[in-house]
């Protein structure tokens, strides 16, 4: 499907419900619902990035996503973050907007064209939209609360109806809002993109080209700061050789 | 295969539709996750399709749900080893057999911590970051029809698993803590994390192969510096910020290393 070109239109329509549907099946699926990591930035990006008729954009923004946010875990008070909806939202907005993604992320040109620092930029803006998403997630997770106190009626009155259709209000509103926000993120990155490209300064661009080169070294620390640095350092040591080697002199 | 059905006259077998509903609710154990009594509401979806079909006074439906009613979490994928097990125990206490809600509450609790200390081992610490490397590492060929397969391969293992352990813990009722304390769980968690670790040191490997291949683009000094800034981060703010914040916090430091290496 490829992504619609300006106007309104059922096709348009028809598009847009389909990032929604999207949108509210990843968030569901990143902590509410089966929890199969289709919800993980990479393939939610993917995803997104399909519907936008260019999965290669998905796989540049979503892989870099993903490897940054490696350590996070979407476990019960851990879960304060949305992911999900900023790489679908974020990286639809940027291709609808026009954002190309780079030949290859090992290639020379992905890092001396001039647009090199859009993928940057995109990395930056998938970030701060997961962190202001959290808030929702906290409030969303505060209603929870509020709706699973008011199920106590149903330990006086013996009424599973009222339980089970408190769940269900549950599922709803994760997915509500993972609609909504992606909706929001698509649109908010297609009116920064345009900006952002006519009015980044330089030194910005120079520092946001750089920015991918970062994201491998920060999920490594990550995950070495989460397993622990002592114990499994010899294992460490002998892949990190393994893939220096493979890819210097074979691949 | 036994698994759900009684292997002898005596055993209670679980309905297929009751199965079948208690798997689907099971799906969404977490949907309602609360700050206070965590997955107690989904524990209750959960067992409403047995305790819908069983025929119990309005008593026991409201003994039942204040039993419930309390604290409960464990690790999603695991949870029908609980589920099954409480279904159960359920079963044997609408029969009328010797077992007291002190017994039900303790064996829920006991194995909730054991499922959910074992789940967040092998799945959110070990394969779950081990199998999106994978992902990475296939997105960086640029297969993006192989990360979705990936993760669809991982999806289709997860359901097999829950659907299987709600008819284990069922079929096992107390007993399913046997099966959970085998050293296979052991060595699952210690592989697990062995795989973790591999695939990170690969990532590194590949990570500083790349840095020389791009070489003079790059520039020497600015590629040592963004690896000192990546590993650090992560060691400095030990796990108190999140990983977005990081990579927000890492944007001035990235452009003071620009500058300085231009």
């Amino acid at each position: 499907m490829n992504a619609p070109v300006g106007g309104g239109g059922l096709e348009s329509v028809l598009w847009w419900a389909g990032l929604a549907l999207l949108g509210a099946l990843v968030a569901l699926d990143e902590h509410s619902l089966v929890q199969s990591w289709f919800g993980q930035p990479l393939p939610a990006a993917v995803l997104a990035g399909a519907l936008a008729g260019q999965p290669q954009a998905g796989l540049a923004s979503g892989l870099l996503l993903q490897l940054a946010v490696i350590g996070n875990l979407p476990v019960g008070a851990s879960y304060r973050l949305d992911t999900g909806s900023a790489a679908v939202g974020m990286t639809a907005g940027a291709v609808l907007a026009g954002w190309s993604a780079p030949a290859g992320l090992l290639a020379r040109s992905t890092w001396t064209a001039p647009a090199s620092w859009q993928l940057g930029w995109l990395l930056v803006c998938m970030a701060a939209a997961s962190l202001l998403g959290g808030v929702l997630v906290q409030g969303e997770q505060r209603t929870h609360l509020r709706w699973m106190l008011s199920g106590y009626r149903s330990v006086r009155d013996g009424d599973l109806r009222r339980l089970e259709q408190l769940h269900g209000r549950c599922l709803w509103l994760t997915g509500l809002r993972g609609a909504v926000l992606t909706l929001v993120w698509a649109q908010v990155s297609l009116w920064l993109w345009p900006v952002a490209a006519a009015g980044m300064p330089e030194p910005a661009r120079a520092a946001l080209a750089w920015l991918p080169l970062l994201v491998p070294a920060l999920a490594a620390g990550t995950l070495l700061e989460r397993f622990g640095y002592r114990p499994g350092w010899p294992l460490v040591a002998a892949s990190a050789v393994t893939g220096f080697v493979v890819v210097s002199f074979l691949v | 295969m036994t698994v759900g059905k009684p292997t002898s006259p005596d055993e209670p077998a679980l309905e297929a539709t009751v199965r079948r509903g208690v798997f689907w609710r099971l799906l969404s154990l977490q949907a309602s996750w609360n700050d206070q009594r965590m997955q107690n509401l989904g524990l209750l979806a959960c067992l409403a399709p047995w305790l819908n079909r069983q025929e119990l006074s309005s008593q026991q439906v409201r003994s039942c749900c204040r039993r419930y009613f309390g604290y409960f979490n464990t690790n999603p994928y695991l949870a029908g080893f609980v589920v099954g097990g409480l279904l159960r125990l359920e079963h044997a206490r609408a029969a009328g057999r010797p077992v007291s809600e002190r017994d039900v509450s303790g064996f829920r609790d006991t194995l909730a911590r054991v499922c959910g200390a074992l789940g967040d081992q092998i799945l959110w610490l070990g394969l779950r970051p081990g199998v999106m490397l994978l992902a990475c590492g296939l997105a960086a060929l640029g297969r993006w029809q192989l990360v979705l397969a990936l993760v669809a391969l991982v999806t289709l293992a997860q359901l097999w698993l829950r659907w299987r352990s709600l008819a284990m813990g069922f079929r096992l009722g107390a007993d399913v803590v046997d099966v959970l304390s085998r050293p296979l769980w052991r060595q699952a968690v210690i592989w697990s994390r062995r795989v973790g670790l591999s695939l990170t040191g690969l990532l590194i490997g590949v990570y500083f192969a790349s840095g020389f291949e791009l070489g003079e683009t790059v520039g020497t000094g600015r590629f040592l510096g963004l690896t000192l800034l990546g590993f650090a981060l992560p060691a400095l703010v030990r796990q108190k910020t999140s990983a977005e914040a990081q990579l927000l916090l890492s944007l001035p430091f990235v452009w003071l290393l620009v500058v300085a290496t231009a």
